[in-house]
């Protein structure tokens, strides 16, 4: 029988679960110190971020907290795996979208401003590993909303393992990490379009035992501008909402930024994902604009839970 | 017939002309190669965007990591890591 607790954080769900009852209250203490620093690191929304400091203090470098250097590192990585695809300067298109508040406080109709352009990319942002500083070159904007929650999903499971001594689980948002030997039948995972969905839904059931699971979609935290609707997933090249030819992709990996990195490029690459997908031999579920599912590398036929 | 003093002026001047003349093709060469320094020293700081999104790459490349090592590719899950379940869901993987 598994444990389980959620919480909001990182403006989303988050989800803690293990299969030793006695082991939970421990592990989602430490699951929140530690998306607590990733907040106040990480998050674009709050003033007093360390990432808000940074945006404001481009054309220099700025020494940076160990968890912040690491969240900006594998949002490099990230861009350099992806080619592009996902990119951390995508700070001002997000605003310039409208994306400029924590999710649930965007207005319904906000208002509009046409500005189509490439974002700075990612070569714009220099880091120092040995003085653990960031330069931003003039006009970049970090959004790290891309891989920070993912790498906040592997860097919790991991401690929440080592604090309890056990396995566990944790989801934040979709974005699904697990450490610890896992359970004989592995972790449960139902894949559906909205990690808002109840664990009661219909829909497709995987099992994972390692690494960390991430589903990219459009059709979720949508909103609308002036009459237009909106979604999150920006691409790079013109610097506004990524067409949709795949409106959901799910992608396990060896980690969770992995797996996201993968989902999130995939939206942005349309066509063109599958091949990269199939390349690098990730088990992937891509569902099309019109609903048709295509399952590639051992990605499993549906299965309903029983 | 030029008088000497006169000779003497041509000299004069043709040589001050043969000095603009050098002096004109220095400052251009030099305003070149002052060009060139300067936009090579440009490109490495300021290296512009990539529009290298249009596709996805067959290999990563990661320029501060010419070996390419593994750090740049995505990681698969072993088989035996991953498959179909029937198990009632633990969690739910979707958009946010």
């Amino acid at each position: 029988m598994l444990a389980a607790a959620d919480f909001r954080s990182l403006g989303t769900g988050a989800r803690v679960v293990t299969p030793h009852a006695g082991a939970l209250d421990g592990a989602v203490a430490a699951v929140q110190e530690l998306l607590a620093q990733v907040e106040q690191a990480c998050s674009r929304f709050r003033g007093d971020s360390e990432i808000t400091q940074l945006n404001q203090a481009t054309g220099r470098p700025v020494p940076v907290s160990p968890l912040l250097f690491l969240a900006i590192e594998t949002a490099l990585r990230v861009s350099r795996m992806t080619a592009g695809a996902v990119d951390p300067t995508v700070g001002t298109a997000m605003r310039i979208i409208g994306y400029d508040r924590d999710f649930g406080q965007l207005p319904e109709d906000g208002k509009f401003t046409l500005a189509v352009r490439p974002v700075p990319g990612y070569e714009r942002v220099r880091i120092d590993p040995a003085r653990r500083t960031v330069t931003l070159q003039p006009d970049v904007e970090l959004d790290l909303g891309a891989s920070a929650k993912a790498l906040a999903a592997d860097l919790a499971a991991r401690l929440a393992a080592e604090v309890t001594q056990g396995p566990v689980l944790v989801s934040l948002g979709g974005d699904i990490a697990v450490a610890g030997e896992a359970p004989v039948a592995g972790w449960p995972v139902l894949i559906a379009e909205d990690s808002g969905a109840a664990l009661d839904s219909e829909g497709e059931v995987v099992a994972i035992r390692a690494g960390g699971l991430a589903t990219s979609s459009t059709t979720v935290r949508r909103w609308r501008q002036q009459g237009i609707e909106r979604h999150h997933i920006v691409d790079p090249r013109t610097g506004s909402q990524a067409r949709v030819y795949w409106r959901t992709v799910s992608v396990v990996a060896a980690s969770c930024v992995d797996a996201n990195a993968a989902a999130t490029a995939s939206i942005v690459w349309g066509a063109d994902a599958p091949g990269w997908i199939e390349a690098h031999k990730l088990a992937a579920r891509l569902v099309g604009a019109d609903g048709e599912v295509l399952r590639l590398n051992g990605w499993p036929a549906a299965a309903l839970p029983v | 017939m030029a008088t000497p003093l006169e000779d003497a002026r041509a000299a004069d001047r043709d040589r001050a002309l043969r000095a603009v003349s050098s002096w004109t093709w220095a400052a251009g060469l030099g305003g070149i190669g002052l060009t060139a320094a300067i936009a090579v020293l440009a490109a490495g700081t300021f290296s512009g965007h990539q529009a290298a999104a249009a596709a996805p790459p067959a290999v990563s490349v990661d320029p501060g990591n010419p070996d390419n090592s593994v750090t740049t590719q995505p990681q698969p899950l072993p088989p035996d890591s991953f498959g179909g379940s029937n198990q009632p869901p633990a969690a739910v993987s979707g958009g946010s």
